[in-house]
């Protein structure tokens, strides 16, 4: 994973095993299942930090789906 | 940097640096900066421009938190593979986590989200009982009036949030800039700094998206463009012998 810290924005580079090493990540940090967490979110149930976990689960599925395997 | 050179990286992190300039008006110089993730991958086509933190930023009214913000982008190479183009959006407003962990309203963009529900949309979230009633008895013309009324029959009303009210298609739907606007004058949003000074610059804002939807809206109605050009006393020649085809379905779409 590459960060370059401009002085206005941030830009992190990630490759598809960063992508999947992160999202596993997140799951652990949010202490519930993938799917409890998603049941949840969906029922707006979630607290502020939650719920910005499970849309970075959601950015890095998106980015997946969109970076080619090798 | 020109922009038949930049890649999807760095137009996503000037998309970045745009939106952090943009809050920042309203929240101040302290706020952090939106992050621009890419993937590192060769042909790689998608990029999340997002909060950082992704759980929100907090809004002020005079020294009280009263609101969280959540911004987020996912764009991809638009038809040409020169611009940034948003294939989701979402803008959520919520109350302090220890209000209510459900949002205030949604402002939400899905580039596909079908032919039956508007692909820029408002869902506002609340207990509206007359509403719900009307909405459990809408019938049974459409696939959503069934489904709600088969729902009401169960004993679960129908909920405001289920409505996707439209907000001007893919290239007339409101910007960041108007929301924050709209925060600061209905819900009595504090800037961080000078109240003229963070309007002006959300201003700024609204008028480079603006700006950029109009490039959009040109490519789709290039016939429009001319026509209009033409009798503002511009001389227009085209590229090829045919009329520019232009994307009438951009501009049917709900």
């Amino acid at each position: 994973m590459v960060i370059d810290n401009a002085p206005e924005v941030t830009s992190i580079s990630m490759t598809r095993d960063d992508m999947l090493s992160e999202r596993a990540r997140l799951i652990a940090e949010s202490g519930m299942s993938e799917d409890d967490l998603r049941e949840a979110g969906a029922a707006w149930r979630l607290n502020s930090d939650l719920r910005g976990i499970l849309d970075r689960i959601n950015g890095l599925d998106f980015l997946l789906d969109h970076a080619p395997a090798a | 940097m020109s922009r038949e050179r930049a890649t999807l990286a760095e137009l996503a992190a000037d998309f970045a640096v745009d939106l952090t300039r943009t809050v920042r008006a309203v929240v101040g110089p302290g706020c952090p900066p939106f992050i621009a993730v890419t993937p590192s991958t060769p042909g790689a086509t998608g990029t999340v421009v997002r909060q950082d933190p992704a759980s929100g930023i907090t809004l002020m009214a005079g020294d009280q938190p009263v609101l969280t913000l959540t911004v987020n982008y996912r764009c991809v190479w638009d038809g040409h593979n020169a611009y940034l183009a948003v294939e989701s959006s979402r803008i959520a407003v919520f109350p302090r986590d220890a209000v209510s962990t459900e949002p205030l309203m949604r402002y939400e963009y899905m580039k596909d989200m079908g032919d039956r529900l508007p692909s820029a949309h408002l869902q506002v979230h609340g207990d509206h009982p007359a509403l719900s009633g009307v909405m459990a008895a809408a019938g049974t013309g459409t696939t959503r009036g069934r489904r709600r009324g088969e729902k009401a029959s169960g004993g679960k009303q129908p909920r405001l949030s289920e409505l996707h009210f439209p907000l001007g298609g893919h290239r007339f739907r409101p910007c960041l800039e108007d929301i924050l606007a709209v925060l600061m004058e209905e819900f009595g949003v504090t800037p961080a700094g000078d109240r003229q000074e963070a309007l002006d610059a959300l201003a700024d804002g609204r008028e480079e998206w603006r700006r950029n939807q109009v490039g959009a809206s040109v490519r789709d109605a290039p016939d429009v463009a001319v026509r209009v050009l033409r009798e503002l006393g511009y001389v227009i020649s085209h590229p090829a012998e045919v009329e520019p085809a232009g994307q009438v379905h951009r501009l049917r779409a709900l």
